[in-house]
């Protein structure tokens, strides 16, 4: 029965011999690689003339975006996405209604207030004519009232 | 979050709106009434295409003046029967009322109607009238006030 390693490998009649050799070997090569400067060798490689000579384009053009494409199941990403969380986080509800309701409020604001100076102006005008009390009164600070809806 | 909103008083609450105010309201309800008139004229016309009837009744320049008035009359008095202003005075922040306040009636409304679209010249009195007052308002003792909010005046 032939004798074994621990990994199993059977020594057959040169096996000593062929460890011994091996042994040899691997000092031999671990030496060679210390000795390398395999720095140095790096700093040797023109990366930019390497590059050069690769031609992406055709790279690009060998891939299949379209077959690329169907392996992504957009919908499952978009099912994976919270848009209810996102709109509130962001809070567009809010800004939308606040923003349309300034414009408006605004607006028909202030076609109410010019066309109310233009009263008094022209009031005022009328009765300096006419020689007697303006019918308007000096203007009282606006007052506001908060009502919660 | 409850939602608060302002609802803003005018500076002048209660005060008599006088003839540009009045008179936008005014611009702004003609084009209501115009708009009114032209549904009416195309309903009318799509009906008589249907019916394959003759469309050529036409009322000519002078009927389309009659009607169009009193199709002014009916909206005004309507307005200021239902809620005390029209649509152009609701835009502009105005409103009807008697002078003391309260809301305008059945028959004030009626007669205000008759007199601001056949007698519309007579709005010019509010040029000097102390109280910004038109013609039908010393008639009727009515009042347009300056009345940005909402509430219904004072029952009648």
């Amino acid at each position: 029965m032939a004798d074994t390693r621990s990994a199993g490998r059977p020594i057959g009649p040169f096996g000593a011999g062929r460890a011994v050799a091996e042994n040899v070997v691997h000092q031999i090569v671990n030496g060679v690689v210390r000795e390398l400067d395999i720095d140095g060798i790096v700093a040797q490689v023109d990366v930019d003339a390497l590059l050069e000579r690769i031609d992406i384009d055709a790279i690009v053009a060998q891939v299949d975006i379209d077959a690329l494409l169907e392996r992504v199941d957009v919908d499952a990403i978009v099912g994976r996405i919270d848009l209810q969380a996102l709109v509130a986080d962001l809070g567009i509800e809010d800004i939308v209604r606040q923003s349309t309701g300034v414009l408006a409020s605004d607006s028909v604001k202030l076609v109410r207030v010019r066309t109310m100076n233009g009263d008094v102006l022209l009031g005022r005008f009328v009765d300096r004519l006419l020689r007697r009390p303006p019918r308007y009164p000096e203007l009282v600070p606006m007052a506001v009232t908060e009502t919660v809806a | 979050m409850s939602a608060v909103a302002l609802q803003e008083i005018s500076p002048r609450h209660g005060q008599p709106a006088g003839i540009v105010s009045r008179g936008a309201a005014a611009l702004v309800d003609f084009g209501v009434v115009w708009l009114i008139s032209a549904a009416i004229s195309l309903s009318v016309d799509l009906v008589q295409s249907v019916l394959g009837t003759d469309a050529s009744n036409d009322l000519g320049a002078l009927g389309a003046v009659l009607a169009g008035a009193a199709l002014l009359f009916t909206y005004l008095s309507l307005c200021w029967i239902v809620g005390g202003r029209t649509l152009g005075q609701l835009l502009l922040g105005l409103r009807v009322r008697r002078v003391g306040g309260s809301r305008i009636g059945f028959f004030q409304a009626v007669a205000r109607g008759w007199m601001a679209t056949y007698l519309l010249a007579l709005l010019l009195w509010s040029v000097v009238s102390r109280r910004s007052a038109a013609v039908w308002d010393v008639v009727l003792r009515t009042e347009v006030v300056y009345d940005w909010t909402k509430a219904e005046p004072h029952p009648k």
